[in-house]
């Protein structure tokens, strides 16, 4: 026993002298996909294994005990030991935390600055975004994305917008008794009321009574095509620019 | 087309704006500031809750704030949204439904504390965090324009205020000077979060009003917070503004002398920032007595013609009449019957001292209690009856004291007041005369004399506070005479508004952990 201790220290001890680089979190996204994928999932979303994105066993554990675990496995449960090395242990580490913590908060790869010169620019980003008060606001304010989100979910919302759509942010047509059309995001619906703010950022508060017809986008109204339209060093700085969004910035 | 689409941009950003004539005007449709207005009545023009009517108050909608635990907040609502705080959140909701339009939550803030609620200008709605972080949202959306630290929390400073907006400005005051915390004020632009200006509300060494203090450990942390929001006369162009209690809070043998400005008025110039005038109520206070009860600014005859004058009912158990022009002092009358630490104020403000009521190592016991005979919870005042409602505390405590070497930021406070079993307290609201003093009705609650409730008054002869039984209640302005009640099950912790959407006039008070809105019955449609 005193001999895991020892190892643990001597561990925890290189992982403080060393501070883990980008280049770290990426060689542990490739070893957590050749030895823990099998079980919890290519992106962490579990199966044979816990989840590893949303669940509490990696966010309420401690870097020690993470590391305990990846190195002895958990005595009674399907978690084997490794033998890989320590620093390896400490990259897959890295990469795991990163599956749940906001991506603010851990390593991320690219170039910052030609990550803003895309969201900017040639993304397109503003129509709909906003930081500190700059873009539309058909899609979620952006000023604090790092904070809110994890790096995979933000890569997510960049490549695949389908896969979830933020509440109160469905796109949405209604026709009126009035004769009026109005289009916009849902803020809120129920089976009496809709809030729906327009592109202007206008808020309409529509009784359902007053709806002739209405038309809600099942999907995201995000272009699922950026794959094709950046190139995978311009998707890199654009989620490296999203992830160092906070609103309290370095303070 | 471009031409066109500019323009109706521009119309919808002019339509969206909340100006500063619309919180002069006062409340009726909107409520905008914390007391409604800005001389801090509470009194709101609406009058279909009336006499007659308010038999017929029923729940409209009900919106659980999740994480809640003890709501203090005071809604502001505009154009039919009704915004909303909790620890490091606002929730903008729709007033008609309570339905939730959106949510900001700064996740990065430190620990969790009361909020006292939102304020508004121009398209921007403000908040404060607990670690004193300025947050200004976009009404309509919800999306960060901007934040700006104005206190660091290594200094011993926390945040629950209500912020105020006045002018160009939003002003901010600060809590931990219990800890010993070093009081303020700013002032910062309500477009950028930019300081205009600071005012310490204890002197720097060297300053007029130093003198106060007989050490430089306590002088450098004496406290004095500016944790309530303040009202302002626009005519003079003076923020009125309360402070807290000297540090360490029971204990005063570490700081000799009066200890300015805590436990004072303070009259301060909105663009300059500079002091006005001040009026210590509790001068070298050991009883925790802060002043952070409501300054209400009233125009009343005095000895004849109307005079501007500021009323306070303070925590030490006296209702102070000051003229809000000078700071001079006009009058003080008991408004609590267990007062004891004093005989009275004489003819210049000062208090008469009981001897022996000052806190020692075995217990002393004195009246009123640590909380105080009135609080921050809200009075109000109705022009058209002319009385003042006040929340009161009747209850005495055993305050004790130890002579240790004070530390600030390490929870030291020189010991406490503690409330005494075999002697319960009781809250009343009291309908008081400002031009007498004298009380006029007074209505007894029932219940464990743990409320913290305001009131607001109409236009409509109705006043409505919380009660000590987790009631909010409708009383006759005039007489005190119930005329409806709602229990929530809850302490109540908060202060009612009022406002109108679609022409209906609703009511809106928070629980503990819900905000509740009544309206007058309506058949469903």
């Amino acid at each position: 026993m005193r001999i895991l201790m020892l190892a643990a220290c001597a561990a925890v001890a290189l992982a403080q002298g060393a501070p883990l680089k980008p280049e770290d979190v990426a060689a542990g996204r490739q070893l957590y996909r050749n030895s823990c994928a099998g079980c919890h999932g290519l992106t962490g979303e579990g199966g044979r294994g816990p989840n590893l994105m949303g669940g509490r066993a990696v966010s309420r554990s401690s870097d020690e005990a993470l590391f305990q675990s990846l190195k002895f496995g958990l005595a009674g449960t399907d978690m084997p030991p490794t033998k890989l090395p320590d620093e390896k242990l400490w990259q897959i580490l890295a990469f795991v935390r990163g599956l749940s913590a906001p991506a603010y908060e851990i390593p991320v790869e690219g170039d910052e600055k030609a990550g803003a010169a895309i969201y900017f620019g040639k993304g397109g980003c503003t129509r709909c975004h906003a930081i500190a008060g700059r873009g539309g606001v058909s899609g979620p304010d952006l000023t604090s994305i790092g904070h809110q989100r994890p790096l995979n979910l933000l890569r997510e919302a960049v490549l695949d917008p389908g896969k979830r759509v933020a509440p109160g942010y469905q796109q949405a047509t209604l026709h009126l008794r009035s004769g009026r059309t109005l289009s916009g995001v849902l803020r809120d619906y129920t089976t009496y009321t809709y809030t729906l703010q327009d592109d202007q950022g206008e808020l309409h508060f529509v009784k359902a009574a007053e709806v002739t017809d209405s038309r809600i986008l099942p999907g995201s109204p995000m272009p699922a095509d950026y794959r094709a339209r950046l190139t995978a060093a311009e998707r890199r700085d654009l989620v490296k620019f999203l992830s160092r969004q906070s609103a309290r910035g370095e303070q | 087309m471009r031409l066109l689409l500019w323009m109706g941009l521009v119309a919808a950003a002019a339509s969206a704006q909340v100006k500063y004539d619309d919180i002069l005007a006062g409340p009726g449709a909107n409520w905008l500031t914390y007391a409604g207005s800005y001389s801090g009545q509470r009194h709101s023009s609406l009058n279909q809750i009336n006499t007659a009517t308010a038999k017929n108050l029923t729940p409209k909608w009900v919106y659980h704030v999740p994480d809640a635990k003890k709501l203090e907040a005071v809604p502001v609502v505009y154009d039919g949204i009704l915004y909303v705080t909790n620890s490091n959140q606002l929730h903008a909701l729709d007033a008609r439904t309570g339905r939730k339009i959106w949510v900001y939550r700064d996740e990065q803030a430190e620990g969790s504390r009361v909020n006292r609620g939102p304020a508004i200008l121009g398209d921007k709605v403000y908040f404060v965090t607990t670690d004193c972080h300025l947050v200004a949202l976009h009404r309509k959306t919800g999306a960060v324009l901007w934040h700006k630290k104005y206190a660091d929390t290594k200094d011993g400073y926390l945040a629950t205020m209500a912020p105020f907006a006045v002018k160009d400005k939003i002003i901010v005051g600060m809590g931990g000077g219990d800890s010993g915390a070093r009081g303020f004020l700013k002032a910062l632009s309500a477009e950028t979060g930019q300081e205009f200006w600071t005012l310490w509300t204890v002197p720097a060494k060297g300053e007029p009003g130093a003198e106060t203090w007989s050490k430089d450990v306590t002088l450098r942390w004496g406290g004095a917070a500016t944790w309530l929001s303040g009202t302002f006369d626009p005519a003079l162009n003076l923020l009125y503004w309360t402070t807290g209690n000297p540090w360490p809070d029971f204990y005063g043998g570490d700081r000799l002398g009066a200890n300015l400005y805590s436990d004072s008025l303070i009259a301060v110039d909105v663009d300059s920032g500079k002091l006005k005038w001040h009026f210590q109520f509790t001068p070298h206070d050991t009883h925790d007595w802060d002043a952070q009860s409501w300054p209400v600014l009233l125009d009343i005859p005095w000895d004849g013609p109307p005079r501007k004058v500021v009323v306070h009912p303070n925590r030490n158990g006296f209702f102070y009449v000051l003229d809000r022009v000078t700071g001079e002092f006009l009058r003080a009358t008991q408004f609590a019957d267990k007062v004891d630490w004093a005989k009275g104020i004489d003819a210049k403000g000062v208090p008469i001292l009981n001897p022996d009521k000052d806190p020692t190592p075995g217990g002393t016991r004195a009246c009123p209690a640590v909380r105080g005979a009135a609080n921050w919870m809200s009075p109000s005042y109705n022009p058209a009856t002319g009385l003042f409602y006040l929340p009161t505390l009747e209850q005495c405590d055993i305050y004790s004291s130890s002579a240790k070497e004070p530390k600030p930021m390490t929870g030291f406070a020189g010991t406490g007041g503690e409330q005494i079993p075999a002697e319960p307290g009781q809250m009343f609201l009291r309908a008081i005369d400002p031009r007498t003093g004298k009380r006029v009705w007074q209505y007894p609650m029932t219940g464990p004399a743990t409320a913290w409730a305001g009131t607001v008054s109409t236009a409509g002869g109705v006043v409505l506070f919380g009660d000590d039984a987790g009631h909010l209640v409708a009383a006759d302005a005039k007489t005190g005479k119930h005329l409806w009640h709602f229990g929530t099950s809850q302490n109540i912790t908060a202060s009612p508004i009022t406002y109108l959407v679609d022409g209906k006039q609703y009511v809106t008070i928070c629980s503990a952990t819900h905000v509740f809105t009544f309206g007058l019955f309506t058949p469903a449609e």
